[in-house]
């Protein structure tokens, strides 16, 4: 209000001070980006998931390495569910069940169980990075 | 007397939770499931329906393990004088896991008022437990006893006599495995059902150490002329 003579001052249309609050920005933030934050962060653990399962599928001395490129990681978004499943015929099919949970000849090698009870605390670990800093983009 | 030590006092609970079940048909009504640890060799003589145990896996449970904290169990029948309520202190001890409820089983504990030690990993034990049965109708009843009563989901517990514990045992998974029979000639099929199975299980992380209690406090502090 420098030179004016008013008594009072004027805030003009846009206010002296305009701004918004954090909070209702990252609700509004959360309610744009959720689904494919969500989305993006539960898909690429499971290409990670993947990659890994494969990887150490192959070090297995055990049969698993035959299928080790069978063994197939999937997110579907709709029931938000990951997905261990196995592609291909019923030999495949048949030679996974055997490898993982034995057959009486064989004992059972549960490569999947194993791996998805060992690492289910590093995966949320994982997911909860990837999420927040997928919500908090930004901020 | 239960069977101590880790694994092997987890294995038998779980046995004894599995034996006794029974399933009927016309010509037994009460007809014995026997329980097996591991597929039986062929030597062994098994009849349909029965079960198996197998532990496939020993996991670090990080989610429940804590900081190192120092645990004590206080001996009263060691002359130890102890807090009131001290069980229920975060810091109190009163089983070593998979062995003793109350350290019975170390010798000359009486020769310490206080015993401690670490705090215990905390671990998971996976087990698969497999029915098999040549009955369809075998294989339903014990599949219903299974997901009724042994196994309850979200209601699983189990106890360990030998530390006289409560644990958890939690159904992750049940799946179906029907087999076709090599004995027959793959012409038979045995019904199988598979229940992945998680326990909880600690682990002692350092040995048990013995603390006598101060007998007495000298209050006064004496100066020694030079």
């Amino acid at each position: 209000m420098i030179g004016s003579d008013a008594t009072h001052t004027s805030s003009g249309s846009n206010g002296m001070i305009t701004g918004s609050f954090a909070a209702v920005d990252y609700v509004e933030n959360l309610l744009k980006n959720y689904d494919s934050v969500v989305m993006d962060s539960l898909t690429s653990h499971a290409i990670a998931e993947q990659a890994t399962l494969r990887a150490s599928a192959m070090k297995s001395d055990t049969g698993w390495r035959e299928i080790a490129n069978n063994i197939n990681v999937t997110y579907d978004h709709q029931s938000r569910q990951i997905s261990y499943t196995m592609s291909g015929g019923e030999d495949v099919q048949n030679k996974a069940m055997n490898l993982e949970y034995g057959n009486g000849a064989l004992p059972p090698t549960p490569l999947l169980r194993n791996h998805v009870l060992k690492g289910q605390y590093e995966s949320e670990m994982k997911i909860n990075n990837k999420m927040n800093s997928g919500f908090m983009k930004g901020f | 007397m239960a069977r101590q030590g880790f694994i092997l006092a987890e294995d038998e609970a779980l046995k004894l939770r599995l034996s006794n079940l029974k399933v009927t048909d016309d010509r037994e009504v009460n007809r014995p499931v026997q329980v097996f640890f591991r597929y039986p060799e062929t030597e062994t003589e098994r009849t349909y329906p029965f079960i198996t145990i197998e532990m496939i896996d020993i996991i670090h449970a990080r989610n429940r393990q804590h900081s190192e904290s120092e645990l004590v169990y206080f001996n009263t029948a060691g002359g130890a004088s102890a807090p009131a309520d001290w069980q229920d202190r975060p810091n109190a001890v009163t089983y070593w896991p998979s062995e003793s409820e109350n350290f019975t089983s170390i010798t000359n504990r009486n020769n310490y008022a206080i015993l401690a030690t670490n705090e215990y990993v905390p671990v998971d034990l996976v087990y698969q437990v497999s029915t098999y049965a040549r009955s369809h109708n075998h294989d339903k009843q014990l599949t219903q006893q299974m997901m009724m009563k042994v196994f309850p989901l979200r209601r699983g517990s189990i106890h360990i006599a030998a530390d006289n514990t409560d644990r958890r045992l939690e159904l992750l998974d049940w799946t179906m495995a029907d087999l076709l029979d090599a004995e027959a000639g793959y012409r038979k099929r045995i019904f199988r059902k598979i229940y992945t199975l998680q326990m909880s299980a600690e682990l002692p992380s350092t040995d048990i150490y013995g603390y006598k209690q101060a007998s007495s406090v000298i209050a006064n502090i004496d100066y020694i002329d030079s």
